[in-house]
């Protein structure tokens, strides 16, 4: 992964990885958050950006950061550890590190701010573990799975985020006022 | 206050406040400095609805608004300023924090010439809901 300001990386014509063959392989864009790896299919990754402050909206759940502006658009900032219901690791990190990802879901992009990206693994589907340990009790998902499996890196223990679910989730999720 | 629409621009009160920008419609709007307004009514602590806090040093203003409720005064911090701003600066909130995540004195976003992102907020809705919630 480079500094690059912009890195555009979405690979349109890409089957959705709950729909490619068996023996077939998938790329994800690893990166880290909260000091642990999260993996998205690389189809659902617009680019991945230089952060930007973003603009706090009054009223706004705690499940959002706020909204930045790029390219014409305006693009809401999900607070990703809390819809993932992990906690926060006060240690400072890198800034030179940090990045914004622009992931797509049925097309409505959603920010997340991470720690930093790993890079693009390339990864046989079969190798992904469904075994996930005990982190979906968030109230955001409810039954739904947002994690679809884990794999290894050298880095450690990858677990794959489903950006579809993560936007069902706050779809569904209301907020009484 | 004036609201004079020349073309494709529209004149907005700007907040300058905590460092942050807030743009409003000013059509029913009268500011004047807190040490002027008068005291006799009670006025709502509008930097506590934009969720924002001052510093003691910044200056302190009222805002009249004349909504269905009456007139109504709010409290603000910082300073305000008229710009004229092109229609298509305005921005509806994001699909994820619309009607249903935001209240509707939130009405959008506006992206002003020095690429700064504000928030469009609408006082006489405002106070329509703060004269409800009582």
């Amino acid at each position: 992964m480079t500094d690059d300001a912009v890195i555009p990386m979405r690979d349109a014509d890409a089957p959705p990885v709950n729909q490619a063959e068996p023996g077939a392989q998938a790329r994800f864009l690893v990166f880290r958050l909260e000091n642990s790896l999260y993996a998205i299919a690389t189809q659902s990754v617009e680019q991945a950006a230089l952060p930007q402050i973003p603009i706090r909206v009054p009223t706004m759940p705690p499940h959002y950061l706020g909204v930045v502006h790029m390219r014409g658009r305006i693009v809401t900032i999900i607070n990703l550890p809390i819809l993932l219901d992990i906690g926060h690791d006060e240690q400072a990190q890198d800034e030179r590190l940090r990045r914004l990802l622009i992931v797509v879901s049925d097309r409505i992009p959603m920010g997340i701010l991470v720690e930093e990206v790993v890079g693009i693994q390339e990864v046989p589907l079969s190798a992904l573990a469904q075994k996930t340990e005990g982190r979906e009790t968030s109230p955001f998902f409810g039954d739904l799975s947002v994690q679809e499996g884990q794999f290894d890196s050298s880095r450690g223990v990858v677990t794959v985020l489903n950006p579809d679910v993560i936007l069902q989730g706050l779809r569904a999720y209301k907020t009484i006022r | 206050m004036n609201v004079e629409r020349a073309g494709d621009e529209i004149n907005v009160v700007l907040l300058r406040a905590a460092g942050r920008t807030f743009v409003m419609l000013p059509d029913k709007l009268a500011v004047v400095p807190a040490s002027e307004a008068e005291n006799a009514v009670e006025s709502i602590d509008l930097a506590e609805y934009l969720g924002i806090s001052s510093a003691r040093s910044e200056n302190r203003m009222e805002i009249e608004v004349k909504s269905s409720v009456g007139h109504v005064k709010f409290r603000a911090p910082g300073s305000v300023r008229i710009e004229s701003l092109a229609k298509d600066a305005f921005y509806r909130l994001p699909m994820l924090l619309g009607e249903e995540r935001c209240a509707g004195w939130v009405r959008g976003l506006v992206l002003l010439e020095s690429e700064e992102l504000c928030v469009w907020i609408d006082l006489a809705l405002l106070a329509e809901l703060d004269f409800a919630k009582k």
